[in-house]
């Protein structure tokens, strides 16, 4: 779907925008250029990797799938999560604590992950600028209505209130783990009424406030950038501008700020462009986090793939891929 | 708590459980719905919000189905689909990891009006959600070995003050219907499931099913295999009361009751064997004893 899109395009959309940012100089870059390239570790692959012991940088998983029933949790998922975390660095990525949440962080939710971090002493952990937990059909007065964890990626409001909130949440899983969250951006459906901030400044305060990260999910950023664009169902997407406002959002943040970045592909239906991690990573994206790269050094960047998940060669490629880049960059920095 | 964010975050769970009717006609007529979203046209704002909707389905039907596969079966899979979404309506997750959730659906099938003509042909399902639930459960409860050690006690302490321990998950479900020959008769028809490791006794469970024999389903874990067995009167009591934290000598009490022949021994040695017994604990509260 990234025929509209031609090289000029990016090129010049990257110069336009990335020449007006700051950039990581050349001994940041080379200080983190140890870092490699990840892939997602899916029920799918783990006998695979077990078995071929392929040469990446990191195995991400979903913090909940070894959650458990007993405290602390046990069983087979978590003997095989052990048996991977001697061979390899394990980040663990949640997509259930629902950090923005005027709730509150769930207790059960935040031992289950104390304990899990424990046992597995984790090179990242990471979640979601986002929120699931709440209350359905309270009265206007709050009062009433059903608790809920919505099991999603919801997005959470642009305003101080929501910031608070964010950083109070953010600030109690960090001491409870005594480490540095990775917090990453939403592709978000839909907005509220209420701002106060763009969302680039929104999460660059959040930082400021709570020495966390940011897990920046570079598809997630061009996904809500071709959403954003407003077209009508019957019009072709302007790749090449929804190019240029997602290489801006990356620009008004932080450069010192991101610890992690997250490739995945997308699937953009008629009216709605959707983040289903289903299918490979678009050239464009791949211009993205080449911009990503240049900006905030050669972070150790994940190739997440959730749906349709191809053959373990396949993310290994992706993988190989994203250090190609991170060392293109590297060497065009260098000359 | 923070009010207007709250009550935002309640405006956006709340569209989310509209039907798509509903959703149209909310949008339409009154944009934005509920002061609180907005999005940039009404067919973005419909769309986005049956984005979320359609995610939050599958990963109903596919978390109930993981802990849940027999139902799923017994059900088909479409009538297994729409009873996911109307029990996530009516009884939605509450913590943020979906394995946790599925837990009342016994007690749902009982409570859904639409179910009764089911429930009276086939009364058992309940039972079958509660035996998939426990196997569930087992599946990631606390790891636990073997402690030889500690049967040392049974020969050194009254049996007063003593308490066994069993496997990790380790539950009992009492059925007026042959659940554990059911479970076995269609768990063997799921593809790909080798988690749980049951009887071989084929001949039995179909005897059980044409007789109708209540059955006590007894649910532990083996290493990390989960395991279901039937269990009789006398070893069904011993394990309850086990479970609900009373003394050796007070749990022997309810098995002999149900069986005065009884065979402590032998039951002793089958049960480390099969990995059910784990052990045996000492000071055991005096309250905790009848």
């Amino acid at each position: 779907m990234d025929q509209s899109l031609t090289r000029s395009d990016i090129m010049n959309a990257l110069n336009t925008t990335g020449s007006a940012a700051q950039m990581l100089p050349f001994s940041a870059l080379a200080a983190k250029a140890a870092a490699r390239a990840g892939i997602g570790w899916r029920h799918a692959h783990y006998a695979a990797v077990l078995e071929q012991r392929p040469d990446v940088g990191f195995l991400q998983v979903h913090s909940e799938n070894f959650f458990g029933h007993g405290a602390p949790a046990g069983g087979a998922a978590l003997a095989t999560l052990d048996a991977a975390r001697e061979h390899y660095p394990i980040s663990l990525h949640g997509v259930g604590l629902s950090l923005g949440s005027a709730l509150g962080i769930d207790d059960w939710h935040l031992d289950q992950l104390a304990s899990l971090v424990q046992r597995i002493d984790p090179v990242r952990v990471s979640d979601h600028a986002s929120f699931a937990r709440g209350v359905r059909g309270a009265r206007g007065d709050g009062s009433g209505g059903q608790m809920l964890h919505a099991s999603d990626l919801l997005p959470i409001p642009f305003t101080h209130e929501s910031l608070d909130v964010l950083c109070i949440n953010v600030q109690r899983v960090q001491e409870r783990l005594k480490r540095v969250l990775l917090v990453e951006n939403l592709s978000a459906y839909g907005q509220y009424a209420q701002a106060d901030f763009v969302e680039e400044e929104f999460l660059s305060e959040l930082t400021r406030r709570t020495g966390c990260q940011l897990l920046l999910d570079v598809n997630n950023v061009f996904v809500n950038a071709l959403n954003d664009l407003d077209t009508l169902p019957s019009e072709p997407r302007d790749r090449a501008l929804a190019l240029r406002e997602a290489a801006a959002f990356l620009n008004a943040l932080p450069a010192q700020g991101v610890g992690e970045m997250h490739l995945a592909g997308h699937c953009e239906i008629e009216d709605i462009v959707i983040d289903d991690h289903g299918s490979a990573v678009c050239e464009a994206v791949w211009q993205l986090y080449a911009h990503a790269v240049r900006r905030f050094g050669n972070t150790p960047a994940l190739v997440e793939w959730d749906t349709d998940i191809p053959e373990l060669k396949v993310l290994l490629a992706h993988a190989e891929r994203a250090d190609a880049v991170a060392r293109a960059v590297a060497e065009m920095v260098r000359g | 708590m923070s009010t207007t964010l709250a009550a935002q975050q309640t405006a956006l769970l709340s569209l989310l459980a509209l039907n798509t009717t509903d959703l149209i006609a909310l949008y339409a007529y009154s944009m934005p719905a509920n002061g609180h979203l907005c999005f940039k046209n009404r067919t973005a704002t419909v769309r986005g919000l049956r984005a979320y909707r359609a995610n939050a389905q599958r990963l109903a039907g596919g978390a109930l189905q993981a802990s849940h596969p027999v139902l799923q079966q017994l059900l088909g899979g479409e009538n297994f689909q729409n009873l996911a979404q109307d029990f996530w309506r009516a009884m939605p997750p509450e913590r943020g990891d979906l394995a946790q959730w599925g837990g009342e659906l016994a007690a749902y099938l009982k409570q859904v009006p639409q179910l009764e003509a089911l429930l009276a042909e086939h009364p058992y399902l309940p039972d079958i959600a509660r035996v998939e639930w426990a196997l569930h459960v087992a599946k990631t409860a606390s790891d636990a070995a073997l402690d030889t050690q500690s049967f040392q006690l049974l020969t050194s302490h009254d049996p007063a003050a003593l308490r066994l321990t069993f496997s990790p998950g380790c539950a009992l479900v009492r059925s007026a219907y042959p659940v554990v020959a059911i479970m076995q008769s269609h768990r063997a028809r799921i593809p790909g499931d080798h988690e749980t490791t049951m009887s071989d006794a084929q001949d039995a469970d179909q005897t059980a099913i044409a007789n109708r024999e209540p059955q006590l389903a007894l649910i532990w874990r083996q290493g990390f295999r989960t395991t279901l067995g039937v269990a009789g009167d006398a070893s069904a009591a011993l394990v309850e009361a086990t479970l609900q934290g009373q003394s050796l000598s007070a749990a022997l009490h309810k098995a002999f009751v149900q069986a005065p022949d009884f065979d402590f021994s032998a039951w002793l040695a089958q049960s480390v064997q099969s990995g059910l017994l784990k052990g045996v604990v000492g000071d055991v509260p005096s309250d905790t004893h009848l």
